[in-house]
C-alpha cells in the first residue's frame, strides 16, 4: 500500500488487489488477473520506453525492469519498487509530473 | 481471512495541543454506543479518562531505511494494539467491539494510518473507521497558518469537531469553518457546543463499514459539493497557507483502472510527501459501480467498490489536497497515461 514501502507490506499491492482487498467476491479470478497483469505490463512499457527502459512479467508475480541500452536488470515485486528500479538505472526521478514524459504519452497516445 | 464486517473498526482522535481531543474523548465514552470501545492514549493526561479499558502507548518509532516519515512504523501502537487482541482472545479483558486511538497533539497522523495499514495481525482483526480531527476554534486559524502537523491533522479528518467555539469570537468560528471546509471539503464539519458533541453524528457511518460506505460517500461527496471554494476554476488557494492547495478533478469519461493505479503509484512515489490527501470515486471502465479510493501521503488504503453509485452523476471526483503542485499539471499528467490506455 505504501508507495515507497510496499516490499514490508504483506498480501498483493492495491493496484493488484482488485477492490477491497480481495474480500469482495468481485476481486479478480486467476485467468483474470494474468491479463490484467499482461494489460498492466503493456502500459507500464509506454512509460518505461520513453527512459529506454522495458519490463516483462516473471512467474505471474515479479516484474524484470531492464535498461534496453545498459543490460541493466532487476527483479521487482510491484510497482512502488519498479519506480525505485528505474530510477536507479536512469538517475533520473521517475515522475509522472514531468513534462517531456507527459509529451512522451501524448505523442503515443496519437495527441 | 477474516471476514471484513466482524472487524473491529479503529477510531482515531488527533488534533492539536490543546484542542480538546480529551474532553471529546471524555464525552464520546459517556455515551452507551462506546460502552464497549477500549481505548488507546499517548499519556495519561491531566483530565483522567473515566472508562473500563484504557491503556497507555509509549512514543516508539522505527523509521524505515527509506527514510520516508510517513511510513514510520508506530512499533508502541502496534505492540499495544496485538497485546489488547490477545487479551481479549484470552478473556482478559472485556470483549470490546471498537477501539478509539487518542493521538498526541504533536502527532503527523500519517504514520499511525501506515502502521495500521501495514501489519498482518492487525489488519486481519481490526479496519479503519473514521478519523476524527478536534479544532479549537480560538486558535485553530493560527495554528493552521504555523504548524504543518495541524494541516495534516486536518486534511486527513473525516469528522472535524469545532471545541471552544463558545469562548471565540463568532467572526473567528465562521473564518476557521470555511477555511477547515476549504482545506478538507469532503470532511463533516460538527460544533461542539459548551463542550457538547453529538456522539452518534461522530460514529454513525465511515468509510469503511460495508453497511454505511455508501452513505458515507454520498454526504462527502454533498460536502464538497456545498464547500466555499470556486467551482469555477475548480481549486482554491487557501489563503493562510498560499502553499497548500485543495482542488477536485472531474473526469466525464470513465477512467482506465491499471492506467490509474500505474499513475498514482508513480505520483506517490515521486511527490507523495506532497499529497496530504487523494479522495476520491472513480467511474472505472468495465464496471457499473463506482470505486471509492482513499491515500494519505504515501500510503493508499485498499480501494473499495460501492455496489451503486451514491445519485445520478457517473462522473469521476477526485479530491487533492497537496503542497506546491499544481493542478493543472496532476490533471494533464493524469490525462495523458489515460489516453495511452485508451489508444492501447
Amino acid at each position: 500500500m505504501c508507495a515507497l514501502c510496499g516490499v514490508l507490506i504483506d498480501g498483493p499491492h492495491w493496484t493488484e488487489a482488485g477492490t477491497d482487498m480481495g474480500r469482495s467476491d468481485d476481486a479478480p479470478r486467476a485467468r483474470a488477473r494474468y491479463l490484467e497483469r499482461d494489460y498492466r505490463i503493456s502500459l507500464i512499457n509506454h512509460v518505461l520506453g520513453h527512459y529506454g527502459c522495458q519490463a516483462r512479467d516473471w512467474a505471474g508475480n515479479q516484474y524484470v525492469v531492464q535498461n534496453i541500452s545498459g543490460g541493466a536488470s532487476a527483479v521487482v515485486v510491484n510497482l512502488p519498487q519498479l519506480w525505485e528500479a528505474l530510477e536507479n538505472f536512469t538517475r533520473k526521478t521517475a515522475d509522472p509530473l514531468d513534462n517531456e514524459l507527459i509529451g512522451s504519452l501524448e505523442r503515443q497516445a496519437g495527441w | 481471512m477474516a471476514v471484513y464486517s466482524r472487524l473491529t473498526p479503529l477510531f482515531i482522535v488527533t488534533g492539536f495541543l490543546g484542542s480538546g481531543k480529551t474532553t471529546l474523548l471524555n464525552r464520546m465514552l459517556r455515551h452507551p454506543s462506546l460502552k464497549d470501545a477500549a481505548v488507546l492514549v499517548n499519556e495519561f493526561g491531566a483530565i483522567g479518562l473515566d472508562h473500563f479499558l484504557v491503556e497507555k502507548m509509549d512514543e516508539n518509532t522505527v523509521l524505515l531505511e527509506s527514510g520516508c516519515l510517513c511510513c514510520t512504523i508506530r512499533d508502541d501502537l502496534k505492540e499495544a494494539i496485538i497485546e489488547l487482541n490477545s487479551k481479549r482472545e484470552r478473556g482478559e479483558v472485556p470483549r470490546y467491539r471498537r477501539m478509539i486511538i487518542e493521538t498526541t497533539g504533536l502527532a503527523d497522523p500519517s504514520p499511525i494510518i501506515f502502521t495500521l495499514n501495514s501489519d498482518t495481525v492487525i489488519k486481519h482483526h481490526y479496519r479503519l473507521g473514521s478519523i476524527i480531527t478536534t479544532v479549537d476554534a480560538v486558535n485553530g486559524l493560527k495554528q493552521l497558518k504555523r504548524h504543518v502537523e495541524s494541516v495534516k491533522q486536518a486534511s486527513v479528518s473525516d469528522r472535524t469537531v469545532l471545541t471552544k467555539t463558545d469562548i471565540a469570537e463568532a467572526e473567528d468560528v465562521g473564518r476557521l469553518r470555511s477555511k477547515l471546509a476549504r482545506l478538507n471539503p469532503s470532511a463533516e464539519l460538527i460544533e461542539a457546543v459548551h463542550g457538547e458533541v453529538d456522539v452518534k453524528s461522530l460514529l454513525r457511518a465511515d468509510i469503511y463499514d460495508p453497511t454505511t460506505k455508501g452513505a458515507e460517500v454520498r454526504r462527502w461527496l454533498y460536502e464538497e459539493a456545498h464547500s466555499p471554494h470556486d467551482h469555477a476554476h475548480g481549486h482554491d488557494i487557501n489563503r493562510h497557507d498560499e502553499h497548500i492547495r485543495t482542488f477536485t478533478m472531474t473526469f466525464s469519461d470513465a477512467l482506465d483502472w491499471t492506467a490509474f493505479g500505474i499513475w498514482l503509484t508513480m505520483l506517490l512515489h515521486a511527490h507523495g510527501e506532497k499529497v496530504l490527501r487523494v479522495k476520491g470515486i472513480l467511474n472505472v471502465k468495465g464496471v457499473d459501480a463506482p470505486v471509492v479510493i482513499n491515500g494519505v501521503q504515501h500510503v493508499v488504503h485498499p480501494p473499495m467498490h460501492l455496489k451503486a453509485w451514491p445519485d445520478r452523476d457517473r462522473r469521476s471526483k477526485i479530491v487533492f489536497i497537496v503542497d506546491d503542485i499544481e493542478q493543472d499539471l496532476i490533471e494533464r499528467s493524469l490525462a495523458a497515461f489515460n489516453a495511452v490506455a485508451d489508444a492501447a
